[in-house]
Formats: C-alpha cells, sequence, structure tokens
C-alpha cells in the first residue's frame, strides 16, 4: 500500500530530533486552568504572564 | 416553538437528543466559569486548554484508537485531513453523493479526483484499477449519505480499496453515536473499522454541540496537528463547547437503550409513512434519516408548509444537494422521540399529503 503520510517524513524526523534534544514542544502546550484572564497554569502547573493571546481589551 | 406554534422537531440531525442533557450543559457551564468564553488561539500556539486534550482522550477510548484530533467543525475535519493527505500526484477516489465538505477538501489538496456512481463497489474497482502503478490512493467514503439516509457496502468497498493499495477515510458524521454496537458507526457495524485508516466525524449531531474530528491508528497520525491547514490556522473550540462534547461522547459510550428506542422510531416511522402511500429514499430503514420523495418541488415545498402548519418541522432538501435531481422532505429522528410523537407525526404527514394531494 502506498502511504500518503511518506511525503512528511522529513518534517516528521526533523521534529523527533528537536524533542530528542530535550527542548518542550513549543506547538503541544496546554492551558490547564486559569486564575485570572492574563495568567495561566500551563503544563507543569508553573503559573505565568500570558502575553501571546489575541485578548487584547 | 416555531411560528408561535408547539412544534415536533423531526429535521435536525440531533440524533441521541444530547443537546438537553443536564449533564452535558452542566459541563458546559463549569468550563464557561473556569476558563471564560473562548481561546482566542490556534490549537498550535495558546488554544490547547484542558478540555480539548479531554474530548481528544474521550474520542480515543469511544472508538477504541490510537490518535484523535479535533477540529473547529466537521467541515474542517474533512476538508483538512483530505487536502493534506492527499496532494498534488495522488489519486482521491471518491462517491459522486460525496457530502460538500468532502469535495472541496478534494479541491483544496489538488490531488487528481476520480468518483464513481453511488454506492456501486464495481465502478469504484474499474477506477482504482486505472490509476498509475505506485502513485498514493485514497478512497472516501461516507456510513450514511445524509439525502436518502442510505448506508455504504463499507465492507466490499474497504476489501477492495485494501486490495488495490488504498488508504480509506469514512464520514461517519450521520452514524457516529448510533450505528453500531458502540456507536462507533457503519464501519463498526459492518466489522471493517479496524481497516479504516481515517474516521470523520462531527460533534453537530448526536453529540449535540459543534465541532469536528479525526480518529486514526496511524502511527505517523501526529504529524497533522502541524501540517493540516484548517486546524493550524483558525481559532481553537471554546472551551464550553469542548466540555459539553466531552461529557456527551462518554455518556454515548453507554448509550445502548438510547440506540435502541431510536432504531425502532426509525422502523416505525418508516413502516408508517410506506403504508400510507409516501415514496421513500430506502427499501428499508438503514439509519435515523427517512427521506420522503416529493413529486416536483412545488409540491414538496406545499408540504413541507402543511407540515409545519400542523405543527411539524422537516427539512425540505432539493437540487443540487439531492442526487438525480430529486425533492426531499428529510426526516431525522431523535431518541427523545416518544412512540406516542412517532405516530402522531405520521398521522400529520397523512393529513398534509391528502391536502396537498400526495397521497
Ligand atoms: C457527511 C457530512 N460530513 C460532514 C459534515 C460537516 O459537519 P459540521 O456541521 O460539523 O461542519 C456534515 C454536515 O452537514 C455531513 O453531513
Amino acid at each position: 500500500m502506498t502511504d500518503l503520510f511518506s511525503k512528511f517524513d522529513p518534517l516528521i524526523e526533523m521534529r523527533a530530533n528537536l524533542l530528542a534534544s530535550g527542548v518542550e514542544d513549543p506547538f503541544s502546550l496546554v492551558m490547564e486552568r486559569f486564575s485570572r484572564p492574563r495568567s495561566r497554569c500551563a503544563t507543569g502547573a508553573r503559573r505565568s504572564c500570558w502575553a501571546p493571546t489575541t485578548t487584547w481589551g | 416553538m416555531c411560528n408561535g406554534r408547539e412544534t415536533i422537531l423531526l429535521g435536525t440531525y440531533n440524533y441521541m437528543g444530547m443537546t438537553f442533557d443536564p449533564d452535558v450543559i452542566e459541563a458546559g457551564k463549569q468550563a464557561l466559569d473556569d476558563f471564560g468564553s473562548g481561546t482566542t488561539g490556534s490549537r498550535v500556539l495558546n488554544g490547547t486548554y484542558a478540555g480539548h486534550r479531554a474530548v481528544e482522550e474521550a474520542l480515543k477510548e469511544f472508538y477504541a484508537m490510537d490518535h484523535a484530533m479535533v477540529f473547529s467543525t466537521g467541515y474542517q475535519a474533512n476538508l483538512g485531513i483530505i487536502s493534506t493527505i492527499a496532494g498534488k500526484g495522488d489519486y482521491i477516489v471518491l462517491d459522486i453523493d460525496s457530502h460538500a465538505s468532502i469535495w472541496d477538501g478534494c479541491k483544496m489538496g489538488d490531488a487528481e479526483v476520480v468518483p464513481f456512481k453511488h454506492n456501486d463497489i464495481v465502478a469504484m474497482e474499474k477506477r482504482l484499477k486505472r490509476i498509475p502503478e505506485g502513485a498514493g490512493k485514497l478512497v472516501v467514503l461516507e456510513g450514511v449519505y445524509s439525502m436518502l439516509g442510505d448506508i455504504a457496502p463499507l465492507k466490499e468497498m474497504i476489501r477492495v480499496a485494501k486490495e488495490n493499495g488504498a488508504m480509506v477515510l469514512v464520514d461517519e458524521a450521520h452514524s457516529m453515536g448510533f450505528i453500531g454496537p458502540n456507536g462507533r458507526g457503519v464501519a463498526e457495524d459492518q466489522g471493517v473499522l479496524d481497516d479504516v485508516d481515517f474516521v470523520i466525524g462531527t460533534f453537530s449531531k448526536s453529540v449535540g454541540t459543534v465541532g469536528g474530528f479525526c480518529v486514526s491508528n496511524h502511527p505517523k497520525f501526529e504529524i497533522m496537528r502541524l501540517v493540516c491547514r484548517p486546524h493550524v490556522f483558525t481559532a481553537s473550540l471554546p472551551p464550553s463547547v469542548v466540555a459539553t462534547a466531552c461529557t456527551s461522547i462518554r455518556k454515548l459510550m453507554h448509550a445502548g437503550n438510547k440506540r435502541a428506542h431510536l432504531w425502532e422510531n426509525s422502523k416505525t416511522l418508516h413502516k408508517g409513512l410506506r403504508d400510507k402511500g409516501f415514496q421513500l429514499g430506502t427499501e428499508e430503514p438503514q439509519s435515523a434519516i427517512i427521506a420522503v420523495i416529493m413529486p416536483d418541488l412545488e409540491r414538496g415545498a406545499a408540504m413541507w408548509e402543511a407540515l409545519l402548519h400542523e405543527g411539524l418541522y422537516v427539512n425540505l432538501a432539493r437540487p443540487p444537494a439531492t442526487p438525480a435531481g430529486m425533492t426531499l422532505l428529510r426526516c431525522s429522528l431523535c431518541a427523545e422521540h416518544s412512540a406516542e410523537q412517532v405516530q402522531t407525526i405520521i398521522g400529520m404527514f397523512e393529513r398534509a399529503g391528502k391536502t396537498v394531494g400526495i397521497i
């Protein structure tokens, strides 16, 4: 069977290498809970200020 | 209430009646309080909340599959998966009666598109055999076709697709929650779910909210989260929506009694309408959609209006959405309709049909 995913193999490899270097995956962060509109606890329950949203107001 | 009149809704796709389930509503309210009204971001940036992960976990359990990816609508799920997986140089073989979102996904991905006659296994096989050796092939099918409410012979079609080296995508939008022993759809019912590479579904029918998804066992599936444009370049679903979807999906895992009642309703309505002399889209009830064929658009519209005056809402469907230029009154049943209501509906059809001169 032809694997339609094979076109993504280079990207899959690049991503695997990036994650293997030990960095946190920048594209799969989970917002676990909110204490007020612009701070949040992401994975690992650190509390942090939340700058990059588009809730400008 | 419609136009100030108490109205039975028989055209909503709310098959399992989850929209007013108290647990579902409570989950949505709680998520609004805890997470706010929206995510204001893409899934790959700030738009993945605990609830998005939770609903993907629920889907993986529901289907017993390794991967689940949630989209903002079912339309986007088809658009995204099809256009990403089958690109230039690949071939998509699909049923001619496929949903608009499937056709649009084909167009967006720029693959060669090869349609075949509705549910025709021989025609599908012929098309597959003509595809050049070594080219990527995707067969796209639906479990239930929503215009006539008929199901696909998935068992044979998937066997033929696999024999010819194709991957298979099945859109189970109108069967999820209802068809199959666990409500996983027509592929489960016909014992071929393990051979399906991608199942597409929606939250806008049995699940009772809004959203779409794809589940898969393919080991490379997770890369789709980064390369699928209708997933990346749009805001994720609001927290209240994923919370309601998650609760609803978990309840649908244990909804055997509701499924049985919905089948009873479908069978009763199908038989009742046939006995009254209406022409229906299928010989036997195959899903929770019963399509009543109208002689022409004028009488179809008159019948639709007469039913509304009786206190019944159904969908009026006409070309180009319908196959073979048909005008249809599409009835979609709900597990919350009582047996008495189904009898009332048959009476309403009879009176309206006689008024308009269809029976
Ligand atoms: C077969 C099929 N696929 C996909 C969709 C799209 O679903 P959604 O309403 O979630 O966009 C529909 C809805 O009409 C459908 O009937």
